[in-house]
């Protein structure tokens, strides 16, 4: 159970979220809309500990996380928008950082966890610089996972993907929530935003719950 | 700990994977500043000191013996030290000298040996051509100061040779002579301290080349960093935020740079020491005494040199360090350590040596890490163990290192 109230968030004057409430249950994907600049990015790394928040609380399954921000990272997978790697190194080297040199556990994960499902035996030995985004993003979500935690945020996990990564990307996702994982996700793309079974619309700091399967017109009246 | 050790060894295969660029940066570098140290070193010690004096002297017609007694004085290690003499005509000797070939004209008086002999001492005339330079006013100082020596003690020779006669104890004259001689060369000026061959270092206690040489290592430490900016360009926002959860903070970046850096400049410095052996193995480089002297020479202990060594990479790779984390950028980092090097060389004599350079530049050369490097370094070919260099070396490393963590971007 995922519960965050009231989060602030000001960068000098300018107040980014101004109390940010919502909740989430394992098993769904809530989906975070809003115009740019609305403060979705800031709130997905605060909620994954990146950022520092001015107020507010998250909880999960009843324990404060907010001010503990390796306590986040042990309980929520963060997949930034752009791409964490040292491009220079192969995807395995890379994974290895993220699995904190725990090799037994990663070669478990790259036979039959999350890294299996994404396919990241194909480009194992291959450095980052020579992978497609799609590659890339979905070796960002591999390596977020390589915890094996139960919530995964995930930011415009699509943006400057081909069909055939977002696809792969997407079934992934609904494969995590049917095991019993919580996503959220930040998007700008409806198709992506179909597997969502809450939604959010971030608008003027703060986040109103919105049914899901607007069309865009009716979402961007909303924003 | 664990993510730690693991991060730094990614970042240390990082450094492998950028050390042919480096290698290869390192290479040209050390090839330009071989030239430019060459150049340096010929330019400032091969030039003489001063240059002689063509004289041109003039003798009475027919008067073999004035050319003998002149070509005498010429011979004399004193006057052979600063002057040429030429013997030419009058004219001739007016036009060479207004061409500037000569620096002065010496006009021998008829029956000048004959007026030595007598004590007459009939004066030699110098002609000079316009204002005075400085070899010109030595020439005619000496001259005069000679003349007058000269002029003294023939008067009290003569004079002591005609008591003697008059008293007649003529047997006495010789010994008489003797004694007064060696008493008026007693006062006349000690010529030879003037012509004593005393080598001045402008490196002050090591020979130019080795100031030079140690100049160069520091500019190939620091400029290393250049192509090695790979190593800190693409920190985008994600990847930092990214480390700072698995518990890479900024301690741990710097740290991981640092290592990273220290691997790549100890490789640089590996390949550029492999090519100069390879060169003198070969024969292309003759360097055997700079070979013997750095075998032969007695230094400080193994353990003092291996700290010291790296000492002077840690310092070095901490400044580069803090070069990438105040720009920000891979571009600003390498525009920002080529010049900050550049300028700090000159400061500390990386340049040209500092006795060349204002007091003032010397006074601020004193706190720049660039002076310790170059201490450092040439301690490190130096008898004996600088323990308090090593620790301002050490300190400087660390301050930089710190610096460079505290400017880089936390957590927002």
């Amino acid at each position: 159970m995922l519960e965050i109230v009231g989060i602030h968030k000001k960068y000098r004057k300018n107040t980014v979220l101004a109390g940010v409430s919502l909740s989430a249950e394992p098993g769904q994907c809530v989906g975070i809309v809003g115009a740019n600049g609305c403060g979705k990015t800031t709130l997905l790394s605060i909620l994954a500990g990146a950022r520092k928040a001015d107020g507010g609380s998250l909880k999960v399954d009843g324990k404060e996380l907010l001010g503990h921000p390796f306590w986040q990272a042990e309980k929520i997978a963060y997949v930034p928008q752009e791409n964490p790697f040292m491009e220079e190194l192969s995807a395995k080297d890379n994974l290895s950082l993220w699995y904190r040199g725990n090799q037994r556990a990663m070669k478990k994960d790259l036979e039959s966890g999350a890294a299996a499902m994404l396919g990241i035996h194909e480009f194992l030995n291959t450095p980052v610089g020579k992978l497609s985004g799609g590659m890339k993003k979905r070796l960002s979500i591999a390596s977020a996972l390589a915890g094996h935690e139960s919530i995964l945020i995930m930011d415009e996990p699509g943006a400057a993907l081909d069909l055939v990564c977002k696809e792969i990307i997407q079934n992934y996702i609904k494969e995590y929530i049917k095991q019993g994982g919580l996503v959220l996700l930040a998007s700008h793309e409806l198709s992506e935003l179909a597997v969502c079974t809450r939604m959010y619309v971030l608008k003027d700091g703060r986040a109103q719950e919105i049914p899901c399967g607007l069309t865009p017109a009716q979402l961007t009246a909303r924003f | 700990m664990r993510t730690f050790l693991v991060y730094l060894k990614l970042e240390l295969k990082r450094a492998l994977r950028i050390l042919p660029w480096t290698a290869a940066g390192a290479m040209v570098l050390a090839g330009l500043l071989g030239a430019i140290a060459l150049f340096a070193v010929r330019t400032l010690e091969g030039g003489e000191e001063l240059n002689k004096l063509k004289v041109g002297v003039i003798l009475p017609e027919e008067d073999a013996l004035a050319k003998k007694a002149v070509s005498m004085l010429g011979s004399l290690e004193s006057v052979e030290n600063i002057c040429q003499f030429v013997f030419v005509g009058l004219e001739e000797g007016q036009t060479r000298m207004k061409d500037g070939e000569l620096a002065c004209l010496m006009a021998v008086p008829d029956n000048f040996v004959g007026s030595i002999i007598d004590g007459s001492n009939k004066p030699v005339t110098i002609l000079f051509d316009g204002p005075l330079g400085v070899e010109e006013q030595i020439f005619k100082e000496l001259t005069e100061a000679g003349a007058e020596t000269l002029s003294s003690a023939q008067a009290g020779i003569y004079a002591a040779n005609r008591m003697h006669g008059l008293y007649g104890i003529p047997a006495d004259i010789q010994e008489a002579e003797n004694y007064l001689n060696a008493r008026y060369l007693g006062y006349s000026m000690d010529r030879s301290i003037h012509f004593r061959s005393l080598r001045v270092l402008a490196a002050g206690d090591i020979p130019l080349a080795y100031h030079y040489a140690a100049a160069g290592m520091v500019f190939l430490l620091l400029f290393s960093g250049i192509p090695a900016s790979r190593l800190f360009a693409g920190e985008s926002q994600a990847k930092r935020e990214k480390l700072y959860l698995l518990g890479i903070r900024r301690g741990g970046w710097t740290a991981g740079k640092a290592a990273a850096m220290m691997a790549l400049l100890l490789a640089a410095l590996a390949t550029v020491a492999a090519v100069i052996a390879a060169a003198v193995q070969t024969g292309i480089f003759s360097g055997e005494e700079i070979i013997k002297e750095l075998t032969e020479k007695s230094r400080g202990t193994m353990l003092y040199r291996t700290i010291l060594f790296t000492g002077i990479l840690f310092t070095a790779s901490s400044l580069i360090v803090l070069c990438y984390s105040l720009s920000g950028t891979g571009l600003g980092g390498m525009m920002l350590l080529f010049l900050g090097s550049c300028i700090m060389m000159v400061f500390s004599g990386g340049v040209l040596p500092q006795v060349f350079l204002p007091e003032s530049f010397r006074t601020a050369a004193a706190c720049l890490p660039t002076t310790l490097l170059m201490d450092g370094v040439k301690q490190f070919f130096q008898s004996g163990s600088d323990w308090k260099l090593l620790a301002a070396l050490l300190g400087t490393g660390l301050a930089a290192l710190t610096a460079a963590g505290l400017l880089k971007e936390g957590r927002q």
